[in-house]
């Protein structure tokens, strides 16, 4: 009886299904994402345009909508991959690329690229300079935390970056001589797929998966380390380099992704939350569920921008932070107890 | 690999410029359950961190068997020493057994791996924690995780056990509980070390006690030869009762003993 229980404890494993089921939900949000648009196309319209030769739906399909659902696919899991990874590496809910000001940092780095003139939009500088900078911001973060990583110094070392992050990008847009510049790093800062091509898709899957490799390596060190470092440590964990392996992947991910689609928050925060129930909590589990939740978040978020009624498109990025935001208050409120100071 | 004694060598530690331990030799023997007591401060844990490889020491070495301890890969250092932390939390809300499995993770084991693994199954049974198995280890009472958490270090079935302060959270018959089963995991063979407070436990349980204070090994023996009114006197300041009873050496701190040590920080 006692050893069925034990039994029932470790083996229950409900991770398969539902990255199953998240799959699916993608696929159909994909054809969805291949249909939206100011021409409206029909399941059958978007198959031909995709496979067939052409027409005036396979320019649509091909050239426009199909890059612009890949990059929702791609940076969604990456982000939702990348707040999983640091949620589990500061063993703390509320940890988010966004949190910590990455995606600012990134948006700076990109901004400083184009605004000196060192690179055209396509060129290699910019997610290299993203990535960059987004790395400085993660690393600084969890400098600042230190081992014990408490939610308010994250939350306020976060905040003081992003802050810092996002005046430095305003001073440089404010020096900025050129008043289109200007409004393009602005549109480009709110983040959108709006326009993008295969080059772009071509510019950030390399980084993507590099990252997406470096955090699913740590998978079995993240789990270990929620025993806590000392313990993780005696188990064998070399947590320095988890930590490293952590902040790269993250900064290489987040900030390719922004220097393709500017600054897209909250997916990394809000994607973890979804699947953690269901897997069972368990931080190496997580990680491939809630990239997958993080490109269903992210793909949907990008068809519902196409819906909304507007002159122009809403922003993605805009719309994120409106659904992202409640929810990161939603997370502070439940860890009320914690935040204002009582023993975890 | 079971039979090597961890012995620590002339072992000098340095927190943020303070000096906390100086010139600490220790010897866990296997077969042996080692109390190591000492104020508030003194440096134990700080030892034991050392021992289990975690802390580099300023001076001295630590051996297991001829070898010395940073001589290991991380991985077969986890597998000589488990390593039980002071008042351990676990972040997520894990089941059980997940938790306690997580102590195979240096022989390539862990959760989840479709089995269940007999080191794993034994320490539950062993720390008395099955019946928890399948709930989530952030819902347990303190002493029921307590339990778990050492039952995660029992899993490693390390030749070597070091746990601090692992009854501090338990209630009276739980303490004995762990005790037990930490002077029964001694007895099949092992290298134990409890850093502990309670002197009676100390003295009813283990083989050897050492004793630090600011740094510096005091005592080392028996319970018997160690745990005397007059080095207690020293060491914590209290005046203690100390009984021979044909089933075992009893040791009770019963006043401090005047001057009073100062007055008492206000409370929090």
């Amino acid at each position: 009886m006692r050893g069925k229980e034990i039994e029932e404890g470790a083996t229950r494993r409900p991770g398969r299904w539902l990255a199953a089921a998240l799959l699916v939900v993608l696929l159909v949000l994909c054809v969805l994402s291949l249909m939206l648009g100011p021409a409206r196309l029909t399941p059958a319209l978007v198959i031909e345009g995709l496979f067939g030769d052409g027409g005036g739906a396979g320019v649509v399909v091909r050239d426009i909508r199909l890059p612009r659902t890949l990059l929702a696919v791609i940076i969604g899991a990456t982000l939702g991959l990348a707040g999983a990874a640091l949620q589990g590496l500061l063993r703390n809910p509320l940890a988010a690329p966004s949190v910590f000001g990455a995606p600012q940092a990134a948006a700076l780095g990109a901004v400083v690229v184009i605004y000196f003139g060192y690179a055209e939009v396509y060129s290699p500088a910019l997610p290299l300079a993203a990535i960059a900078t987004s790395f400085l911001s993660v690393l600084v973060v969890i400098l600042i935390a230190g081992e014990s990583a408490s939610l308010v110094v994250l939350v306020l070392a976060g905040l003081a970056i992003s802050s810092l992050a996002g005046a430095a990008t305003s001073l440089a847009i404010s020096l900025s001589p050129n008043a289109f510049a200007v409004t393009e790093i602005v549109f480009w800062l709110m983040g959108s797929l709006e326009d993008r091509t295969m080059r772009h898709v071509a510019l950030v899957a390399p980084f993507a998966l590099l990252g997406a490799a470096l955090l699913l390596s740590q998978g079995g060190a993240l789990r270990t380390l929620a025993l806590g470092e000392e313990a993780a440590r005696s188990l064998g964990i070399d947590v320095r380099l988890l930590r490293l392996a952590v902040v790269t992947g993250v900064a290489v991910g987040v900030g390719a992704s922004v220097a393709v689609a500017g600054t897209i928050g909250f997916v990394g925060l809000v994607a973890p939350h979804i699947v953690r129930p269901l897997v069972g909590h368990d931080p190496r589990r997580t990680l491939v569920p809630a990239a997958l939740a993080g490109a269903v978040l992210l793909t949907a978020a990008d068809c519902a921008v196409r819906v909304i009624p507007s002159a122009t498109e809403v922003k993605l990025g805009v719309l994120t932070a409106i659904v992202g935001v409640p929810f990161f208050l939603y997370i502070i409120v439940r860890r009320r107890a914690e935040l204002t100071g009582a023993p975890a | 690999m079971m039979g090597a004694a961890l012995t620590a060598r002339a072992v000098a530690a340095r927190l943020g410029g303070r000096q906390v331990l100086a010139d600490v030799d220790m010897t866990l023997s296997p077969g042996s359950l080692t109390a190591i007591i000492g104020p508030n401060g003194a440096g134990k844990t700080t030892l034991v961190r050392v021992m289990a490889g975690l802390v580099r020491p300023e001076a001295g070495t630590v051996l297991f068997g001829e070898r010395p301890l940073s001589a290991l890969s991380a991985r077969e250092r986890a597998r000589t020493v488990a390593y039980l932390p002071q008042g351990g939390t676990v972040a997520w809300p894990l089941p059980a057994a997940d938790v306690v499995a997580l102590g195979r993770v240096p022989h390539g084991g862990g959760p989840g791996t479709g089995r269940i693994d007999p080191a794993v199954a034994h320490a539950m049974r062993a720390t008395d924690s099955e019946a928890f198995a399948g709930r989530a280890v952030t819902t347990l009472s303190g002493g029921e995780r307590a339990r778990v958490l050492l039952a995660r270090a029992l899993a490693v079935e390390a030749p070597v056990l070091i746990c601090d302060e692992p009854v501090a959270a338990l209630d009276p018959r739980h303490q004995l509980a762990v005790m037990g089963v930490l002077a029964a995991e001694a007895r099949k063979g092992r290298a134990v070390a409890v850093v502990m407070h309670d002197l009676a436990l100390a003295a009813r349980y283990a083989d050897r006690v050492a004793i630090l204070a600011e740094g510096r090994l005091v005592a080392a023996g028996t319970p018997h030869e160690v745990l005397t009114p007059a080095m207690l006197a020293e060491v914590f300041g209290v005046a203690s009762l100390r009984e021979e009873r044909p089933d075992g050496l009893l040791v009770l701190p019963w006043r401090p003993l005047a001057p009073e040590p100062g007055p008492l920080p206000p409370s929090v």
